[in-house]
């Protein structure tokens, strides 16, 4: 084996990308990593220009300039580029005068998976840092927002007092300014929920008493809407789960439930807890319009088929159920739209 | 029930009180940790309220401060934040806005007071 021939050998076994190019930046040697990496053989690229390769995409001006400063002085820093297909390579570039006409020698490694995971942990901190900024924010509006709905709460108790049993459109106004408030507030917290998620805070919980309170909680807006919420009987059901976000997420499908019923006029929503054999399932059954197709995407964040719904309902009723281990389903039984939250029992039994 | 209600927030301080008072309760209401902390230990009220800007971090050393003068007071605490870690401590947490029938059911004796 002659001594130009081992040099091939060497340059072909090395896991790195090398081009020797002469003065012009003409291709004399390309090794093959780099055939392998671009997908062009040697013979098609030797006496080619080094820049018709490399200086393409949308990095193809920045390798230019860089590469004219590399081939102009002694060349310094590392160079990027692209190759044909898509993957991003690091150059170094050595001067050699000894084996002419090769002046310069490029030496490459692939850099595309290291790029995007960079490219990944700096989306990561740009959604985490928004997630920072509104989760700051979404607190910061809750006081102001406490400070004013506490103001319209006594205006609306002073009010009823001074001037009781007649209609009043002072307190009218102040109860409709404190119901879009307390819209707001319950925003801030659903869009809490997805911008800041804790960790699960799993208690031996009373499922019974739990739907107690959320439909408790659901009660303003069932009157408005003048519908009846009820709980069906049954055996009393304990189960390991974060309590006040399963209640959230059982306050969300009662709503939903009043909403849909409220459109066709019905006038009941009935809430029931089941045992489902190794999970609990918690249903609230309306008989309300139904969903419009089974193919949309109720569960995904800000979508809603509701006018003037945020779509963050559902969303939050899976995730709780996710974050369980459990899952939500829905059935429709001839005109009764069932929704369910499917709980598995961990650490505790139904009585 | 006695109370001392200290909010650097006006409309939250002003209000709140307002409507403790026509609940019944006796309600001293000040802005400042300093006042709020005079005021307790004139008064050795059942409850101190503080909103979280005021006491602290957790509130925590503001019922220490008030336990070297008079019988250790229920905490409230009102927060714009789930300050799930103060639940050991003793100090009742509730959120911003006020719902205020849970800050009431936070207010109730508790069932060996009211056996005693």
């Amino acid at each position: 084996m002659t001594s130009a021939g081992f040099s091939d050998d060497v340059i072909d076994g090395l896991q790195v990308l090398i081009c020797g190019l002469d003065d012009e930046g003409h291709i004399h040697v390309f090794n093959r990593p780099c055939e392998r990496l671009t997908g062009y053989m040697r013979q098609e690229v030797i006496g080619k220009s080094w820049l018709e390769l490399f200086a393409i995409g949308d990095r193809a001006e920045r390798v230019v300039s860089l590469w004219r400063t590399a081939h102009d002085e002694t060349p310094s820093g590392p160079l990027e580029s692209l190759c044909r297909k898509g993957r991003s390579i690091r150059w170094q570039f050595s001067r050699w005068n000894h084996s002419p006409p090769i002046t310069l020698w490029a030496v490459g490694i692939d850099v595309t998976d290291e790029r995007e995971a960079l490219t990944r942990a700096r989306q990561f901190e740009r959604i985490v840092a928004l997630g920072n900024l509104v989760s700051g924010l979404t607190h910061e509006m809750r006081n102001p927002l406490n400070g004013a709905l506490l103001q319209l709460t006594l205006a609306d108790r002073t009010l009823a007092r001074l001037d009781p049993g007649t209609a009043n459109p002072a307190l009218t106004a102040v109860l409709q300014a404190r119901s879009e408030m307390r819209r707001i507030a319950a925003l801030l917290d659903d869009f809490l929920m997805f911008v800041r998620p804790q960790p699960l805070e799993l208690q031996r919980t009373d499922l019974r008493q739990l739907v107690a309170h959320a439909v408790e909680r659901s009660s303003p807006k069932a009157q408005a809407a003048n519908i009846e919420v009820t709980i069906e009987p049954g055996p009393s059901a304990i189960a390991l789960v974060d309590g006040s976000r399963v209640e959230t997420a059982v306050y969300h499908l009662i709503a939903n439930a009043i909403d849909a019923a409220a459109q066709v006029s019905q006038s009941k929503v009935a809430v029931r807890i089941v045992d489902r054999g190794n999970g609990i399932g918690i249903e609230v059954e309306d008989r309300g319009v139904g969903l419009p197709s089974s193919d949309i995407p109720i569960f995904e964040p800000f979508f809603s088929t509701k006018p003037g719904g945020t779509g963050l309902g559902l969303a939050i009723v899976q995730l709780v159920a996710t974050d369980h281990g459990g899952m939500v389903t829905y059935e429709r039984n001839r005109d009764a739209t069932v929704f369910r939250l499917e709980l598995p029992i961990v650490g505790g039994l139904p009585n | 029930v006695r109370i001392v209600l200290i909010s650097p927030n006006a409309a939250e301080r002003t209000a709140l009180a307002e409507l403790l008072r026509a609940e019944g309760h006796d309600v001293i209401a000040t802005a400042r940790r300093q006042e709020g902390l005079l005021a307790t230990i004139d008064e050795c009220p059942d409850v101190i309220i503080a909103d979280a800007q005021v006491a602290d971090l957790d509130g925590l050393a503001l019922v220490e401060e008030v336990s070297r003068h008079c019988a250790r007071p229920r905490m409230i605490l009102l927060s714009s934040r789930t300050r799930r870690s103060l639940r050991k401590s003793g100090v009742i947490c509730v959120p911003k806005p006020i719902d205020l029938a849970v800050l009431q059911r936070h207010m109730q004796p508790l069932p060996q007071q009211r056996l005693a």
